[in-house]
């Protein structure tokens, strides 16, 4: 078909003669961030952000939802109804089942919104026209997602081959007490059950020792698919230095026993990951491919390194591979510059590609309530970070764990239970916190009786410096330990910093730090256990997280906006591929910094947004 | 032979002899004598397999696509090296009009498009869950199984027409006395297209239409000023060209995918809308020409020359021309409901240029007495590097036979 001529030939010749004088007129990319500083009641907030990023909304339910994650969560649904066979019903058939699971779950948390986030929700709804339905799914999919996804990790996890024990050869006759228990080269002292810990457990090794390691499957560990890689080499077995043979009181189990070549360094921290799958071929969803373990990292120091068990952390090294998981921090007094406090946060997730095109930045003027910014994405309600006018920031992480409401729902309705989630959506949560506090003091209890969603770590600062790490989870047990606060310079029952490098700081990872023993139960021959034991993120964030302070003690006294944003940068601590935003609060300054519409989000310059001025600007 | 049928052969022949110099329509003022026609059939194979980028480089005709796994990372990245392949009859009808003045018709129909996407694979992040990167096979498995089909060659527009190019030529430089009896020529043509040509379909990811835009040979509406100078002494046998040319691709509306065909990839529909529509952008350039005359061939006795006033006046036996042609390439404009969506369209097709070389070789056979000239030319993109243009290459072999009924 065509259209009648979009300009008329003098016009066209007029326009020709102006662009060669202005090099002809390049298109240029539009801006993946916005920014929206609203007014009025919360359905006109949501109206106002539903009629501006209408096309955005679209744009990313649909690259983010119909096109990438709800088709791959399809792929989930035969192991799924294998254990819950409530999705053996035909109405999750024809792709419906993600699309279904999502639209139940935000269902079910729309109950547990606030009413003036249920108007604001219904204000995006109409002002974007999109359905409401779809408005919800976008508000409440990444809450439903982390608690699904621990789920099916869990599954794949009760599946895949375990790292049970290892054994260290030389280590009962060197004269050294190499586990930290008092006595040397008593029976035994070389071989220790594996258990993932943030400190290195096993010192003083000699260098020519072999390193036993035990695996264990149903199906029988694939020897082809194990793999052991350390700083600076990667074996299989056959290589040179990586035999394998049997173990288990059956000889049912894979051993692969590792001596490089040469032996490991002398006076050495060293790392191993290591990687295992099974022999079983699971060819759907495809593509085939065996259950393969999460890598699992342990290290050990040589004679002459030094340190005792417990004291050396497990920094592990870059896989090349693997990234290190949403961070943040919090500062204040002594450790700043100035000695003001500071709120530093990289949060990422999932962009694939889309996230980062759809940013925004949002100042809400509740009617009733502080005023506040979030950094988040067009046409979500929500952020995970944010800072109001009385100087209450606060950043949010998941913290992977099975005490989570679909884990909830499978404990009461057994093999006919929905995975379906209830609580108030993390960001939501925030922001009410932001909306109803002024410090972190009014904040934690808001934070704290809240239902959750999933696990969430919170890190929160005030203009008056005080700062805390809260760790929640759903509490599905009921015993109380779904929140355990953390504060600067406390210290585990060995004496070990929790989350600090000093006083005046706070680290947010995605792992938990006190909350050791988030879920421990067993029912229906599935053991349930605590996050250590099966998330992925484990080991990436406990390294993450002693780089982070490496970096913070390295700067203590120095930091401050500025030096901030170049740590949210670092490269061994940002992740490169599913960044989605990096904030800088400035509590007693009222003032943030933001990096957004890129991937990494700190690839792009820092913005700043003055929450005291009037009308709030953004500037470079 | 029935007796009408014999007329209007004979007719035609008679007409034949009367439109000697129809023949040389190459240079940018030829224009046919009075009351002749030209008709001019050709066949067209144009490959494709490359472009020229934003910096001059040599990219690939489809964007890569970067796919991801949610939350996963990056599973890899498929290129896809299309090759396309167009083979087209042109046909041409011109008329004289007046002896500076000639008015045309072309009929470009496609015979058959071919597009081979020639996928290959850029393995993407380590997948722990899997045990490796995705491999190209894997990741087909993946796609299949969230119902995205692996796109495979193309083949269509069989016997689909494409725009109609109605055009008119003035050799005003006939009307400027100072240029009388000079060997300079000054010419203004213009032509415009009717939208005849067939849109691709919107769910094939890899199909071509066959509209003047995916042709991208010229535009719907185009100017043209034009002079020739033929180099004196020399026997008069090189001429030198100059083209100029404004032309102008139109707006036009398109019906955007809903990922019927593809699910993963050309879903686009509920954020850029059900339709989107583009200004390609127009062109500016100008064309330098050089034609030199082979062989101008014995004027012998025959039937032909027996009825021509002037049998030298017949075109030479064997002419060679070659030309240059720059083409500045604007930005493309296109407006949907998704600013997104639109720069990631955009930046394929932002100002560019592109450099084309052409040669042609023209037997004329009327002066053996066979109203007849065999034309093969060639034109290249891909030789002189440009910028955001498909480096299209074509071949063209065909016959042109001049006419005068009256």
């Amino acid at each position: 078909m065509i259209g009648l001529p979009s300009r008329h030939l003098p016009d066209r010749l007029l326009l020709l003669l102006v662009l060669l004088l202005a090099g002809c007129g390049a298109a240029q990319p539009p801006a993946h961030w916005e920014f929206l500083d609203l007014h009025g009641t919360p359905y006109e907030q949501g109206r106002i952000q539903g009629e501006r990023f209408s096309s955005r909304m679209r744009s990313i339910y649909t690259q983010l939802l119909t096109t990438s994650i709800l088709p791959y969560l399809n792929r989930e649904r035969p192991s799924i109804a294998e254990m819950l066979w409530t999705y053996q019903d035909p109405k999750y058939d024809d792709g419906r089942f993600s699309t279904l699971l999502f639209t139940e779950s935000a269902q079910n948390l729309w109950g547990f919104f606030p009413a003036e986030y249920q108007e604001e929700l219904q204000g995006l709804a109409d002002g974007s026209g999109m359905p409401l339905e779809e408005v919800l799914v976008l508000n409440t999919f990444m809450d439903t997602l982390m608690a699904f996804r621990a789920i099916t990790y869990f599954i794949r996890d009760q599946s895949s081959p375990h790292l049970v024990e290892i054994e260290f050869s030389l280590a009962g006759q060197d004269g050294a007490d190499n586990d930290g228990d008092g006595e040397t080269d008593e029976a035994g002292e070389g071989t220790l059950a594996f258990e993932p810990d943030p400190w290195v457990n096993f010192v003083e090794v000699p260098p020519e020792t072999e390193v036993s390691l035990c695996l264990s499957d149903p199906d029988g560990v694939n020897p082809e698919l194990v793999r052991i890689q350390t700083g600076d080499a990667s074996f299989r077995p056959g290589d040179p230095g990586l035999t394998a043979g049997t173990c288990g009181s059956q000889g049912q189990d894979l051993r692969v026993t590792l001596r490089p070549p040469g032996g490991f360094p002398a006076a050495t921290y060293v790392s191993l990951i290591v990687s295992a799958g099974d022999r079983r071929v699971i060819e759907d969803p495809p593509p085939p491919k065996a259950n393969m373990a999460r890598e699992v990292r342990f290290g050990f120091s040589t004679r002459g390194f030094g340190g005792k068990p417990g004291e050396i952390p497990e920094l592990s090294f870059d896989d090349g591979r693997s990234q290190p998981g949403p961070f943040g921090f919090a500062v204040r007094g002594a450790a700043t510059l100035d000695g003001a406090p500071l709120l530093a946060h990289h949060f990422s997730l999932l962009d694939s590609n889309t996230a980062h095109k759809h940013t925004a930045l949002i100042y809400h003027h509740p009617a009733s309530g502080l005023a506040h910014a979030t950094a988040g994405w067009t046409g979500c309600a929500f952020g995970f970070s944010g800072m109001n006018q009385a100087g209450l920031a606060i950043a949010a992480n998941p913290c992977e764990s099975l005490n989570n409401p679909l884990t909830a729902e499978f404990r009461r309705d057994l093999f006919l239970a929905r995975l379906v989630s209830s609580g108030i959506p993390a960001g939501i949560l925030l922001r009410m916190a932001l909306s109803q506090a002024s410090s972190v003091a009014e904040a934690l209890p808001i934070l704290q009786a809240a239902p959750k969603t999933f696990g969430w770590c919170w890190l929160l600062a005030d203009a008056a410096g005080e700062l805390t790490l809260l760790e929640t989870t759903s509490d599905i047990m009921q015993d109380g330990s779904g929140s355990m606060v953390i504060r600067p310079g406390d210290r585990d029952a060995r004496g070990r910093l929790l989350a600090s490098a000093g006083a005046d700081d706070l680290r947010l990872n995605v792992h938990f730090r006190a909350n050791l023993s988030d879920l421990e139960l067993a029912f229906l021959g599935y053991a349930l256990r605590p996050q250590r034991y099966f998330s992925n993120y484990y080991f990436r964030s406990v390294r993450s997280h002693h780089l982070l302070g490496q970096e913070l003690a390295d700067r203590l006294g120095a930091l401050d906006a500025a030096a901030a944003e170049e740590i949210l940068a670092h490269p061994s601590l940002r992740d490169a591929r599913d960044s989605m935003n990096a904030v800088v609060f400035e509590p007693a300054a009222r003032r943030l910094h933001f990096a957004m519409g890129q991937v990494p989000a700190t690839d792009g310059p820092f913005y700043t947004l003055d929450l005291a001025a009037q009308p709030p600007e953004v500037t470079p | 032979m029935s007796g009408p049928a014999r007329l209007l052969v004979a007719a035609t022949l008679a007409g034949l002899l009367l439109a000697p110099r129809a023949a040389r329509a190459g240079r940018p003022s030829e224009t046919l004598p009075k009351n002749t026609f030209l008709l001019d059939a050709a066949y067209v194979h144009s490959f494709l397999n490359h472009a020229y980028g934003n910096d001059g480089e040599h990219t690939q005709l489809i964007d890569k696509l970067y796919r991801y796994e949610p939350g996963g990372g990056l599973q890899g990245i498929i290129i896809p090296d299309a090759r396309v392949t167009y083979q087209l009859l042109v046909l041409k009808l011109q008329y004289g009009l007046t002896d500076d003045l000639s008015l045309g018709v072309g009929v470009p129909v496609v015979l058959a498009t071919t597009v081979e996407p020639r996928l290959s694979w850029v393995p993407g992040d380590y997948m722990w869950w899997l045990g490796r990167s995705y491999t190209e096979q894997d990741f087909w498995d993946w796609a299949a199984s969230m119902g995205q089909p692996r796109p495979g060659t193309w083949s269509g527009n069989r016997g689909a027409l494409s725009d109609l190019v109605l055009g008119a030529r003035w050799r005003f430089s006939d009307r400027i006395p100072a240029l009388s009896g000079t060997e300079l020529r000054l010419a203004f043509a213009t032509y415009g297209v009717l939208p005849t040509g067939r849109q691709k379909d919107p769910e094939e990811i890899v199909a071509t239409g066959t509209t003047t835009w995916d042709l991208h040979f010229q535009g719907e509406l185009g100017f043209h000023l034009g002079a020739d100078w033929t180099v004196p002494g020399a026997d008069r046998r090189l001429t030198v060209g100059l083209d100029t040319f404004y032309e102008i691709l139109f707006r036009h509306r398109y019906t955007t995918p809903r990922g019927t065909i593809h699910p993963l990839i050309l879903t686009l529909a509920p954020y850029v809308g059900d339709s989107y529509t583009l200004d390609p952008g127009d062109f500016l350039g100008f064309t330098l020409s050089f034609e030199a005359i082979l062989a101008r061939g014995p004027v012998g006795a025959n039937w032909l020359t027996e009825r021509v006033d002037d049998p030298e006046s017949l075109p030479p036996l064997l002419v060679f021309s070659l030309g240059y042609s720059f083409t500045w390439l604007f930005q493309s404009d296109w407006q949907s409901q998704s600013a997104i969506w639109d720069w990631s369209q955009e930046k394929l097709w932002r100002p560019g240029y592109k450099n084309r070389l052409t040669a042609e070789i023209v037997l004329s056979l009327l002066r053996y007495g066979w109203p007849l000239q065999v034309v093969v030319g060639y034109s290249n993109l891909s030789w002189i590097p440009g910028k955001n243009c498909r480096a299209t290459d074509t071949l063209s072999v065909g016959l042109r036979a001049p006419a005068k009924f009256f």
